[in-house]
C-alpha cells in the first residue's frame, strides 16, 4: 500500500467525526458481546463444576469400585457414597431430596469451598440422632436452622425382606450444618448424611464418584473404558443430559444472537462507508488529480472503515475482558443494590475466557463487515476527477 | 521532441437522456508545446479553455483526436498509468485552490510526494523546504480553512511543483484573487516553473497575465488560434 494511502487513512480516521462515532458504537457493541460470551461460558462451567465436585464426580460407577495402579494415574480422587431419595419433613413444609451418605474425608478443602461449609459440628447435643447437612435453600423452605430436628421419610428401594410391600420409614434427624453452593437448582435437591447411616437405609445405594485429573477431563469416555469394570459407569454429562443439553443449546443460541448482532453491525459499517465516500467526493477527485489510482482510492475507503472496525473491536474486546474479570464484583454489587434476582444466581464462579469462540466471533465481525463495506465501496474508484469542475 | 502534442481534438458533451452529442465545444484543435515553453490559452468564458486544459492534462478524454505525451499516444494508457503521469509528469493549479480540507498546509503540499513513493517524513521535509520559499513557513500547521485566498493559492502552486513535474497546467490560477495577491502568485508561478525548467500551460482570460508567456493562443469559434 502506498505511503500516501496509509497517510490518508490515518488522517481520515483521526479527523473524521462519524468514524469516531463508528469506533465508539462498535466498541460499545463488542464489550457486551465479549462479556456475554465469557459470562455464559464461565457460568456454565461453574455450574458443571458444582455438580461434578459436590454431586456426582466426573464419572459414576454404580457400586463399590477401587482404582488399580493402571487407572490411578487418570484419577484424582474416588469416593464411595451411598445415596437414595428421601422426603424431609419439618413443621412448616416438605422437601424431596437426594440424601447422600458420605465419610468425613469426603469433605475435602475443595468441596468445603464449593459448599461454603467451614465447620462440621460433630459434637452436637443431639449426636445420638443421625446428622444431616441441608442447603440454605432447603433450610429456608422448611424454616430450619442448624441444630433443629427434622423427620426423614425414607423411600424403600426394594431390598427389604418383604419386597412386595412399600414401607415408609420415618427417621428423626438433626440438622448438623447448612451449606450453600450458590446454585439453587443443585442446592434444593441435595442433602448429606453419615455414610454408615445411609448404608443402613439404602443398602443398594452404593455409588463410586470419581474425580478425574484435570488433564483428562476432556476425554471422559476414554477414561471410562480404561476403568475396566463390570459395573455400569456413567459420565456427568450422561447423568445430567438435560442440563448438559441446555448448556449446549444456550451456547448455540448465544452464538446465533451474536452473529445476528454482527450482521446488523456490518450493515451499519456499510452505511458508514457509503457516508465516507459521499462526504469525500471532492477529496477523492482531488487525490485522483494528484495521482492516486482508482484502486488506491478503493483501498483507502475500505481500510479507513475496516481499520476503524478492527481497532474498535480490539478496544471493545480489551474492555470486555477487563470487565469480565471483575464480573463477580459487578454482579455482587448489582445483587446488593439494584437487581436482587442476582442474589439467587451462581455468583462464585471462575472466569473462563472462551478464546476460540471469541476469535470466531471477532473474525466473523471483521469478515462480514469487510464484505458489506467492500460491496458498498465499489463505486468509490469510479468517481471522476471532473467532479471537481462540476462542484466548483 | 514536443512535450505535448494535441492533434485534431474534438470534444462534445452528451446531454439529456437521449445520449446524443451536443455540437462540439472544441473542433479540430491542434497544439504543440515544446519543453520549457510557457503557453497561454485565452478566450471568453464558456469557449472551452478549461475543457482543453483537462484534455491536455489527461483529466478527460477527447471525443476524437489524439493527445501525445513525449511522443507516446495516451489513448491506450491504463488508469494506473494515467494516475502515475498525473503524479510525476504533471502538476495542476486551479482557480479554486482545491486543497484537501482535512490536511494541514504542510500535508497538502507533501501529499503528491508521498504518492510518488517518498515516506511521510521525507515528503514533509521536502514540502517544508518548498513552502519556506514562498514565505509561508509560519503557516505549515494551518488547515486551509484558516488561510487566506492568496496563501491557499501559493500552497496550491507548491503542491503542483513538489514532484518537479515536466508540465504545469494552471487554470485561471489568479482568477479569484485581489490584484496584489494575483501579482504575487503570478510572479511566484513563473519563477518556480522557470527554475525547474518545467513547461507551463496557462488558461486565463487576463491578457496581461497571458502576455508573460512565450506563446499565446485564443479559443474562438471552437478553434485554437495563435495570437
Amino acid at each position: 500500500m502506498k505511503e500516501a494511502v496509509k497517510f490518508w487513512i490515518k488522517v481520515k480516521i483521526l479527523r473524521t467525526r462519524y468514524l469516531h462515532r463508528c469506533f465508539i458504537l462498535i466498541a460499545a457493541i463488542t464489550i457486551p458481546l465479549t462479556m456475554a460470551l465469557i459470562f455464559t461460558e464461565s457460568m456454565m462451567s461453574g455450574i458443571a463444576e458444582k455438580f461434578i465436585t459436590v454431586s456426582d464426580g466426573h464419572l459414576q460407577v454404580n457400586g463399590k469400585f477401587s482404582a488399580d495402579d493402571e487407572t490411578e494415574k487418570y484419577i484424582s480422587r474416588t469416593d464411595v457414597v451411598c445415596s437414595g431419595p428421601v422426603l424431609l419433613y419439618s413443621k412448616s413444609g416438605t422437601a424431596s431430596l437426594l440424601l447422600k451418605g458420605v465419610n468425613p474425608e469426603y469433605f475435602t478443602s475443595d468441596r468445603l469451598k464449593h459448599l461454603r461449609l467451614n465447620v462440621l459440628d460433630s459434637n452436637d447435643s443431639s449426636s445420638e440422632l443421625p446428622h444431616i447437612i441441608i442447603s440454605s435453600v432447603t433450610a429456608k423452605k422448611l424454616s430450619l436452622l442448624q441444630g433443629d430436628r427434622v423427620a426423614l421419610l425414607v423411600m424403600p428401594n426394594g431390598t427389604d425382606s418383604n419386597k412386595n410391600k412399600t414401607v415408609m420409614r420415618p427417621v428423626l434427624c438433626v440438622v448438623s450444618a447448612i451449606y450453600s453452593t450458590g446454585y439453587n437448582q443443585l442446592d434444593e435437591t441435595l442433602a448429606f448424611t453419615d455414610f454408615d447411616f445411609s448404608c443402613g437405609i439404602f443398602p443398594a445405594g452404593y455409588t463410586t464418584e470419581i474425580i478425574v485429573k484435570a488433564k483428562y477431563t476432556s476425554a471422559l469416555n476414554e477414561v471410562r473404558w480404561i476403568l475396566n469394570t463390570d459395573l455400569p459407569v456413567s459420565t456427568w454429562k450422561s447423568k445430567h443430559v438435560s442440563i448438559y443439553e441446555n448448556f449446549e443449546v444456550s451456547r448455540q443460541i448465544i452464538l446465533l444472537v451474536l452473529f445476528l448482532v454482527i450482521v446488523i453491525e456490518a450493515f451499519y459499517c456499510s452505511s458508514v462507508s457509503s457516508e465516507l465516500v459521499n462526504d469525500s467526493m471532492r477529496q477523492i477527485s482531488i487525490v485522483k488529480m494528484l495521482g492516486l489510482s482508482p484502486s488506491d482510492v478503493r483501498l483507502w475507503a475500505f481500510f479507513s472503515v475496516e481499520t476503524t472496525v478492527l481497532f474498535a473491536s480490539l478496544s471493545g474486546l480489551a474492555l470486555g475482558l477487563i470487565l469480565s474479570f471483575n464480573i463477580k464484583n459487578i454482579l455482587n454489587m448489582l445483587s446488593e443494590s439494584v437487581i436482587e434476582t442476582f442474589s439467587s444466581y451462581l455468583l462464585d464462579f471462575s472466569v473462563i475466557v472462551p478464546y476460540g469462540r471469541i476469535f470466531i466471533v471477532m473474525s466473523a465481525m471483521i469478515i462480514i463487515s469487510s464484505f458489506f463495506v467492500f460491496i458498498s465501496l465499489r463505486r468509490s474508484g469510479r468517481i471522476p476527477i471532473l467532479q471537481l469542475f462540476t462542484e466548483t | 521532441m514536443p512535450v505535448i502534442e494535441l492533434c485534431n481534438i474534438v470534444k462534445s458533451f452528451q446531454s439529456g437522456d437521449n445520449k446524443r452529442n451536443d455540437p462540439a465545444i472544441l473542433d479540430s484543435v491542434s497544439l504543440t508545446v515544446e519543453k520549457g515553453e510557457s503557453v497561454a490559452i485565452t478566450g471568453k468564458s464558456g469557449t472551452g479553455k478549461s475543457t482543453l486544459l483537462s484534455i491536455a492534462g489527461l483529466l478527460d478524454r477527447p471525443t476524437s483526436g489524439k493527445v501525445t505525451y513525449f511522443g507516446e499516444d495516451t489513448s491506450s494508457f491504463s488508469e494506473k498509468k494515467l494516475a502515475s503521469i498525473r503524479n510525476i509528469k504533471t502538476g495542476f493549479i486551479f482557480q479554486a485552490n482545491l486543497l484537501l480540507e482535512d490536511f494541514t498546509a504542510l500535508e497538502n503540499v507533501a501529499f503528491p510526494a508521498m504518492i510518488s513513493g517518498l515516506t511521510a517524513n521525507e515528503a514533509m521535509k521536502k514540502a517544508s523546504e518548498l513552502i519556506n520559499e514562498t514565505g509561508l513557513s509560519d503557516r505549515l500547521r494551518y488547515y486551509p480553512s484558516k488561510l487566506s485566498g492568496g496563501e491557499k493559492q501559493r500552497l496550491a502552486v507548491c503542491r503542483a511543483l513538489i514532484n518537479k513535474p515536466e508540465i504545469v497546467f494552471a487554470d485561471e490560477p489568479t482568477g479569484s484573487l485581489d490584484e496584489e495577491n494575483a501579482i504575487r502568485v503570478e510572479e511566484m508561478l513563473f519563477d518556480m516553473v522557470k527554475r525547474r525548467d518545467s513547461t507551463l500551460i496557462l488558461v486565463t482570460h487576463n491578457v496581461e497575465f497571458a502576455s508573460h508567456c512565450d506563446k499565446v493562443y485564443e479559443i474562438k469559434n471552437h478553434r485554437l488560434n495563435a495570437v
